[in-house]
C-alpha cells in the first residue's frame, strides 16, 4: 500500500517480498522518515515489515538518525508539517553495519592509524545512546582473511537456517493468535511478562545484570524479548537462564574496544 | 446541470473522498478548476482539452466551471485528469449522465488521449471498495486495482475512448487479474544460499533477528492457492498496526 502511494508498483503487480531498503548515507531526515512539500513516504515507510539496511552508520547525519528513535519504538512515523500532519506506518527491522572507526583497521595494529584508539571513540560517538539502546543485537565482525575465504563453506547452509527461523516463527504466530500482535518485538507490558518471564535462576541474573550493566527499562525489556526468541529457537517453552544469558551478551555496552 | 465523478485525495495513507463536479454555464467560453488545485491539477486542463481533441472531441464554447470538492482540501497529483475529463463528458452528454455514479476515477491523461499510470491506486481501489463502489484506473494498473477485492468492478481502461466505449456498451472492458510480481518469496528458493565460506562468524544474531521481526515465514504451499487471500488480508488497512 505504501509502495502505491509512492508510485513504486511496476506494471501493477503486488509483491509478496517483504520489502527491503538501503539508502545511502547521505539521506536526509525527509527522506528517512517523510515529508517534504507533497509529504511522501520515507524510507522508513517504504520499509514497512521488512528490511531498512543503514550501511555506514555513523556517516548519516545525527539529525536524520535520531529522527528513528520514534518510529523504531511506535512503529509509526508521524509527519507534521505546517500543511499536513500524516501518520505512515514503520514497523522495521533495523540492520545498520559500521566501521569501527575512521581508518577502519582498528582491530589490525599493524595496520591502524597513528590516532587509534581515540579516533574510534570519536568515531563510534557519532551515534547517540538512545539510538544505540534501541539496537537488540550488537556484533564484531572481525576482518576476513585469506585463508578464510578459501576455505570449505560452513555446515550449515541458509535454506537450513531460514527453514528453523520459519519453525520459530510459527510458535509465535501461535503464541499471539487472536491478538494484533505478530512477533515478540511487538509483544509489549502484560502480554510480554506473561510470555517471557524468566524461570528463577534467569531472573536472578537479569536483576544482578541491570544493575551491573545500568540498562534502562526499554533495554531490559529488549533482553526480555530477545531471550524469548531464542526459547523460541531452541522449542522451548519458558525463558531459561542461559536463553537470558545469550541475550544479554548481545547488549552493546561500552562502545571502543 | 453540474455533471459528477467521485475520486480521492491521499493524505499520508488516509484517503479522502473527492467530488468533481463540472458545470457548463452561459458566459464567455473558458475552462477553470477551483477547489485547491496545485500546479500538477490546474496543469489537467490542458491535458484533458488534448485528450477530448484527439478523440475529436471539441469543448463546448461555453463557461466549464470545474470544482474540487470539498474546496479546503489540498489537491495535489496527477490523478485528477480523469475524472476531471470523465466528469466533462457526462456534461456535455457524451457519457450518460448516471454512468459514473458507482465508481472512484483516478488516471492521468496524455495528450492523445492514452492513460498513464498514477500513485496510490491500492489505497483508492480498497477505499472503493469499502464505499461499494467500482474503479475506474489506467490498463497497466487494473492488476493493482483488483486485489482490493470485487475485481469485476474494476475498469481498467489503455484509453478515455475505450472507456466511453465501455459506457456506451460498444466494446465491453474485461475485468483485470489481480497480478503478483514474479519474485515470490516461496518460491524464489534459488535466494536461499549459502553464505561465502569464512563468514560464517555471525550467522546466530542474524538468525535471532529474523525470528524475532519482520522477516517472511514460508509458507508450505506455493502462493498460487494459499498466499492470495493472505496476501490480501496484509494489504487491508486494518490489518496493520
Amino acid at each position: 500500500m505504501i509502495a502505491s502511494l509512492a508510485g513504486q508498483i511496476p506494471d501493477g503487480r503486488l509483491t509478496r517480498a517483504r520489502p527491503y531498503r538501503a539508502p545511502h548515507h547521505s539521506a536526509s531526515m525527509a527522506a528517512l522518515i517523510g515529508g517534504g512539500l507533497r509529504a511522501k513516504p520515507g524510507e522508513v515507510s517504504l520499509a514497512h515489515l521488512g528490511v531498512l539496511f543503514l550501511d555506514e552508520l555513523p556517516e548519516f547525519s545525527r539529525q536524520a538518525l535520531d529522527s528513528l528513535r520514534q518510529p523504531l519504538e511506535t512503529g509509526q512515523a508521524v509527519v507534521a508539517r505546517a500543511n499536513a500532519h500524516l501518520t505512515y506506518p514503520a514497523r522495521v527491522q533495523l540492520v545498520a553495519a559500521m566501521n569501527p572507526c575512521r581508518c577502519g583497521h582498528m582491530d589490525d595494529a599493524a595496520m591502524a592509524c597513528a590516532r587509534a584508539p581515540k579516533c574510534a571513540g570519536e568515531y563510534q560517538a557519532r551515534l547517540s545512546g538512545p539510538l544505540l539502546d534501541r539496537i537488540d543485537l550488537t556484533l564484531d565482525v572481525p576482518a576476513v582473511s585469506a585463508a578464510d575465504l578459501s576455505a570449505p563453506p560452513p555446515r550449515e547452509d541458509s535454506a537450513a537456517v531460514a527453514e528453523r527461523v520459519a519453525a520459530a516463527r510459527s510458535i509465535q504466530r501461535e503464541r499471539y493468535r487472536g491478538s494484533s500482535i505478530r512477533t515478540n518485538a511487538e509483544a509489549d507490558g502484560e502480554r510480554l511478562d506473561q510470555v517471557a518471564t524468566p524461570d528463577d535462576s534467569g531472573r536472578d541474573l537479569l536483576t544482578r545484570a541491570a544493575e551491573a550493566m545500568h540498562l534502562t527499562a526499554r533495554g531490559y525489556h529488549r533482553i526480555l524479548r530477545v531471550a524469548r526468541t531464542l526459547a523460541d529457537l531452541d522449542a522451548s517453552d519458558g525463558v531459561r537462564r542461559g536463553h537470558v544469558a545469550e541475550a544479554l551478551s548481545y547488549r552493546r555496552l561500552a562502545f571502543v574496544r | 446541470m453540474v455533471a459528477r465523478c467521485r475520486t480521492v485525495a491521499f493524505q499520508g495513507i488516509e484517503v479522502m473522498p473527492v467530488d468533481v463536479q463540472v458545470q457548463l454555464a452561459n458566459g464567455l467560453p473558458a475552462f477553470q478548476v477551483v477547489g485547491l488545485a496545485d500546479k500538477a491539477v490546474a496543469e489537467s486542463r490542458e491535458r484533458v482539452r488534448g485528450a477530448l481533441g484527439a478523440i475529436g472531441l471539441a469543448l463546448p464554447p461555453r463557461r466549464i466551471t470545474v470544482n474540487l470538492a470539498p474546496a479546503d482540501l489540498p489537491k495535489e497529483g496527477s490523478h485528477y485528469d480523469l475524472p476531471i475529463a470523465l466528469a466533462l463528458l457526462a456534461a456535455m452528454s457524451v457519457l450518460p449522465g448516471d454512468a459514473l455514479d458507482g465508481y472512484v476515477a483516478l488516471g492521468e491523461l496524455g495528450l492523445d488521449g492514452a492513460l498513464g499510470p498514477v500513485s496510490g491506486i491500492l489505497p483508492a481501489a480498497l477505499h472503493a471498495h469499502g464505499e461499494d463502489r467500482g474503479t475506474i484506473c489506467p490498463h497497466v494498473q487494473g492488476g493493482e486495482a483488483a486485489w482490493a477485492g470485487d475485481a469485476t468492478r474494476v475498469l481498467a481502461a489503455p484509453t478515455l475512448l475505450a472507456l466511453i466505449n465501455h459506457f456506451k456498451g460498444t466494446q465491453v472492458l474485461l475485468p483485470p487479474r489481480a497480478r503478483i510480481a514474479a519474485t515470490c518469496p516461496t518460491c524464489a528458493t534459488s535466494r536461499a544460499r549459502t553464505a561465502p565460506s569464512g563468514r560464517s562468524k555471525s550467522p546466530r544474531p542474524a538468525r535471532i533477528t529474523c525470528c524475532s521481526s519482520a522477516r517472511p515465514a514460508p509458507a508450505s504451499r506455493c502462493w498460487r492457492s494459499v498466499c492470495r487471500a493472505s496476501c490480501r488480508r496484509s494489504i487491508h488497512p486494518k490489518s496493520w498496526k
